[in-house]
Formats: C-alpha cells, structure tokens, sequence
C-alpha cells in the first residue's frame, strides 16, 4: 500500500537572540490510507511541533523546517502559501485541544461552517446547508436549531463535534488531531474517540493522532511513535508496543501511569529527574540516558541509532531486546 | 481508626447561585466525614460541584444551607475574622502551580510569608523553617533564592505544597494538583504527597477526574453527580464492584492501557445543567437501568458492601 503521508529527516529549528533550540531532530515516519497513527510523548518532546509543520502552521520566521513532508505527490516542505492553502482543509484538516480557542464566538454554527465551504468548495445557499445539516449529522448534532447556535451556547462535547464537522467537510484524507479529547470528560472523551473511530471506518480516512495518554492510544491507534526530546525512540505496532516496550522511556511511560485495572492502582514507578533542555547540535549521548534506569556506562558514549527490533519496529536504545520487559529494575 | 471522630464533618452542605430567573444548585445536600490521616477523593465531570463544595470549605464560595465542621467546630458561614484560626488548618493546593505562585517573590519569601504571618517562625529563624520545608518536598533549599519562572511545573507543584504545609495545617484540599504535569512528573508529586501524609498525618480531600490517580491515593472515594454525592465506598469496593449506575458507566469509560479488556459501553447524552435537575434520581435520563419509580421519587444513600450508593438498585 502506498502512503498517504510520507515524513523524511524531518528537523525543526527554533532561533532567539539567546540560542538554537532544535524541536524535532531528524525524524521519519509514513502515515498509510485508513490507519490511525499515534505520536506520544510528554511536554516539549515535539510531537506538536511535528504535526504543525506538516500544516505548514509554525509561526515563521521562528520556526525553520528542514527535511521532506510529502501528502501523496506533493512535496509540503518549502512550498508556496497559497499551494498549503490548497492543501489545508482540503487534502489535511486539524483538530486541537481546545475547541473554545478554534471557534470563532461571534459567529454561529451555521455561518463558520459556511465559511469553509464557500472558500474551499464554492457552495452556497440551500446547497450548503444541506451539506452542513448532513456532516452535523454524521457527528451526531442532530437538527437544525444547532445552525444557530454559538459556541458558548453548546457544552465542550459538541463543540469539539462542531470543530470535527468543520476538519470533515470538504472530505480530507488525512485528520490531525493534537490531544483532541485532553480537556474533555471521559465519558464525553469516549463518545468523541468512538465518533473518530466510525469515521475513519465509513471514509477510510487516516488520522494522525497526539496524545500524551497511552490508554486513548490503545483505544484508537493502530500504530504508535513514542518522542522524547525531539527525536522517536520507539515505534511499534499498538498492542506490542503496550504489551512488551523496547525502550526504557516507554516502559517507563507505562509504569509511572496510575492504573484504573489495578488494585491500587498498580505500583507507580516516577521517572526520575527532568526532561532534557532541547540540545542544539548533535547529541552526545543517549537523550534519555540520565534518567533511564538502564542506563550503562556506553550510553553515555554516542546516541544510539533508531534500528529495526524486527519488521516494523523501530527502537533507539543499546540495550538488549531480551533484557527487556524482565528483571524489571 | 472508625472510632476516633472525624476531622471533618459536612452536614447537609448546599451552596446555590441564583442568576436571571433561575437557582444553580451546585451542591445540594452533600454529607460527608474525613478521619485524620485519612485521604478521601471527590471524583465527577465538570460542574458536578467537586470544586464548588472544596472552595465553600474554605469560604471562597457562600453556603445556602447545611454546614461544615472541624475538629468538632463549626467552619462555615463565619465572618473573616471568626474563620481566620481555622484557615490555617484547611489549605488549598491548586491545579495551576503556573498561577499560584506570586511571580516577583522568591521562593524564600513566598514560604516565609505565611510562616511569619501564622506566627510558625520567628525573624531569626525563618530562613532556616524554609529550608527544612523545601526539603520536605523534595527541593533543594540552595534553590530558595531563586523565582518562581525558574523552576519546572512539577518542581513548581511541589514549592506550592510546602507553601500549604508551612502554617501545619490538619487538612490540604487537593484541586486537580496533577492535572496539569506529565505523568512522570505525576508519579513524583503522588508519592511525595502519600510520603508526606505518612509523615504528617495529615488528610487530604482530593478532587480529581482521573480515577488511575484515585485509585493510586485513595482511602475512600464520594463520587459527584449534578451536585449530589451518588457513591460514597472504599476505594477497593467502588473499583471492584460499583453500585452505583453512573459510577459503573464512569469507570467503563476511561481507556485502558490493558488492551483486553476493551470499552464499549459509552454513556449517552451529557451531563444535565444543576439549574434544571432532573427529577427524581438525576441520572434516571441517561440510566440504562431506570425503571418506572427513578422519575417519580428521589433515591437516597442506601448502604451498600463497603459504603453507600444512591440507587433504588441498591435498596
């Protein structure tokens, strides 16, 4: 199958007047037709960073991209605002965190979607607003008293619906969700995680999914790329991923979440220390290595290289596969 | 520990806004009792009146009814100045380290304000109570010289608790104290806060929607629905074997790491506004168990293995 979203060394530069900082260091990773993907980490480890800059969305000059993004043929890297006007919303839509802070609250339902498919589609009058009242539909907002409704007229459930109807109307191929379900109930989130589910079911849509959460990743992601400071450690299919980590910071991830299936909550084990200042140059040493607790002397020796743990997994550690996941240190 | 007498007691608590034409019943009748030592959760969705109950505590929210007490006296609906020597006891610890910490202070000052305005030090020795403070949480007292823009989230949390242990308090009101960091930095500050009630004996009400966390730092566990207290169990029981519908829908609908065990049920619906309850059992609307009595009559706690639920299941 070819794919949908294709990412090549990928790197992302920060400058101010103090220093360089480099947000995404030299990653890769290909996003197929229909597959979820999950891309996990912490704060600052840059997986936002990442998903903006296949939009094109950074803040520029700030923000210098280097490295290939291609959707299908096109190359995204380096291309004109107007060819990524063409793409956005149309080919890529995006979903964010705060629905409040993605909606207009001085237009009503009816007139933000209608903006979309008056500049992307053309349509206008009844024509439209069949449309509308159809993917409204499909997101389970029922009816047509919700056309003229505000944001702040509708709970934060349906406005992230109002924010997943609007990323849906002009069919894109790939949806960019960045912690989509964070500031939701959870009883709301797993209504929203169920909608993206049937979704991507009916339109063979791929998603491209950041979370910090590694139970939603088991809930929706077929696949899961786990970021720390900047660059992909792990990466590997949901379940292997969840069952059996290669990567310390995975396995660590895991360990230090609180269980609801656990009695007690399972035993929780911190990671210790901060995560990294994000380096400028070339690291020197494992990136994870001062707080592993795998640690051996030769990580502090030269980063590891990301290398296939066998078929599609990926993992960017020196220790041995088979002194993983026992002997638990 | 049953015998000794609660350090906190909540009788009948209702704390109601009246807006244009209608009455927000934010809490309305909530019991509830907290032993020393001891640390009880208040879980729930949004507007269910978690944090409007724990900020009516404190006096930051008014009660309309009902009451609240402390060591056996009474803490609510008082003046300022009568409440003054029970708010020390009573500290608030906040999701936002970002917003809590005064930005132009140092760390020092920060702590050694209300050491000094409880009387906890004296001039001379305030610097050294400081240090023995950031110790306690796991700081470095070297550090205390520095402002708050200087230290990490996790790292902030931990300066605003030492600020709530500074004047001794008996009780530290949790709001969402995790919410805000990433789970490694999560775990640090949910073993530093188990330690410190180890040491201290101290109670925590903790109110948090992430019921992993519960189940982590958790003696017992009230959950809340439109501003009524539906479950009220040991942490254990209420994990094993909720009674309580909504609690039972709740609990199914967090995603797990464990991928056998996958969700389906999801509850329908949202949440019903406080403003207009429904009647009788207020989650009769979305209960896949309502039968023909949840609309008519209001349910009340029945006890149920381990604590109460508010179901006439549970009668």
């Amino acid at each position: 199958m070819t794919d949908l979203l294709r990412i090549r060394e990928l790197s992302v530069t920060f400058s101010t007047r103090e220093r360089t900082v480099r947000a995404v260091d030299n990653i890769s990773f290909d996003v197929r037709p229909g597959e979820v993907v999950g891309l996990v980490g912490e704060s600052g480890c840059g997986k936002s960073v990442t998903s903006l800059s296949i939009l094109g969305l950074h803040e520029k000059p700030a923000g210098r991209v280097a490295g290939s993004i291609r959707l299908g043929e096109r190359e995204l890297v380096g291309a004109s605002s107007g060819e990524l006007r063409k793409v956005r919303g149309n080919r890529v839509s995006m979903i964010f965190q705060d629905p409040l802070t993605s909606l207009n609250p001085y237009l009503r339902v009816e007139e933000q979607l209608g903006e979309v498919l008056d500049l992307h589609m053309g349509l206008r009058g009844p024509v439209a607003r069949t449309r509308m009242l159809e993917i409204l539909g499909q997101v389970g907002i029922p009816g047509e008293e919700r056309l003229r409704a505000y944001p702040h007229q509708l709970s934060g459930g349906m406005r992230q619906r109002v924010c997943i109807a609007m990323a849906l109307l002009c069919n894109p191929e790939l949806l960019i969700a960045d912690e989509p379900t964070t500031m939701l109930d959870v009883t709301i989130q797993a209504q929203i995680l169920e909608l993206l589910r049937s979704l991507r079911q009916q339109r063979n849509m791929s998603i491209l999914f950041i979370t910090h959460d590694l139970g939603v990743v088991s809930e929706i992601c077929d696949r899961v790329i786990v970021m720390y400071a900047g660059r992909i450690v792990e990466q590997a299919r949901t379940a292997e991923l969840l069952e059996s980590p290669l990567h310390p910071y995975t396995e660590a991830l895991l360990r230090s979440t609180p269980r609801v299936d656990v009695p007690g909550g399972g035993s929780l084990h911190p990671i210790g220390g901060l995560p990294p200042r994000l380096p400028a140059m070339k690291l020197e040493e494992c990136a994870f290595q001062p707080r592993c607790p795998r640690a051996r002397e030769e990580c502090k020796h030269g980063e590891p290289a990301l290398v296939s743990a066998g078929g599609e997994r990926l993992r960017r550690c020196i220790v041995p596969v088979a002194e993983m996941g026992n002997a638990r240190p | 520990m049953t015998d000794t007498p609660p350090l906190l007691k909540v009788q009948d608590l209702r704390v109601h806004f009246a807006t244009e034409g209608t009455v927000v019943r934010a809490v309305d009748g909530v019991n509830l009792e907290l032993r020393a030592g001891e640390t009880l959760a208040l879980v729930g969705e949004s507007g269910c009146g978690k944090s409007t109950l724990a900020r009516a505590l404190v006096g930051l929210n008014p009660v309309t009814s009902g009451h609240a007490e402390l060591k056996g006296r009474v803490i609510t609906g008082l003046t300022r100045a009568a409440s003054r020597p029970f708010r020390r006891e009573l500290q608030l610890v906040f999701q936002d380290p970002y917003a809590s910490l005064n930005p132009r202070l140092t760390i020092a000052q920060t702590l050694a304000e209300p050491l000094l305005l409880h009387q906890k030090a004296a001039r001379h020795d305030v610097d050294a109570k400081v240090c023995e403070l950031l110790a306690q949480v796991g700081l470095d007292p070297e550090l205390r010289a520095r402002y708050p823009h200087e230290f990490s989230g996790g790292q902030r949390q931990r300066i605003s608790i030492a600020r709530a242990l500074a004047v001794e308090p008996s009780l530290l009101l949790c709001d969402e104290v995790t919410s805000a960091l990433d789970v490694s930095i999560q775990a640090q500050i949910l073993d530093l806060l188990r330690s410190v009630q180890r040491k201290l004996g101290l109670s925590y009400l903790f109110i948090t929607h992430d019921l992993g966390v519960v189940r982590y730092i958790a003696h017992r566990v009230a959950v809340m629905y439109v501003g009524q207290i539906v479950e009220l169990r040991d942490t254990e029981s209420l994990f094993e074997s909720p009674a309580h519908p909504y609690t039972q829908a709740l609990l199914a609908s967090i995603p797990r790491v464990s991928r056998s065990e996958h969700r389906h049920v999801t509850l329908a619906g949202e949440v019903p506004s406080p403003a207009r309850p429904p009647s009788g059992c207020r989650f009769h609307p979305r209960c896949h168990l309502a039968f023909e009595r949840c609309p008519r009559a209001e349910p009340d706690l029945y006890p149920v293995a381990g604590g109460s639920s508010r179901c006439f299941l549970n009668q």
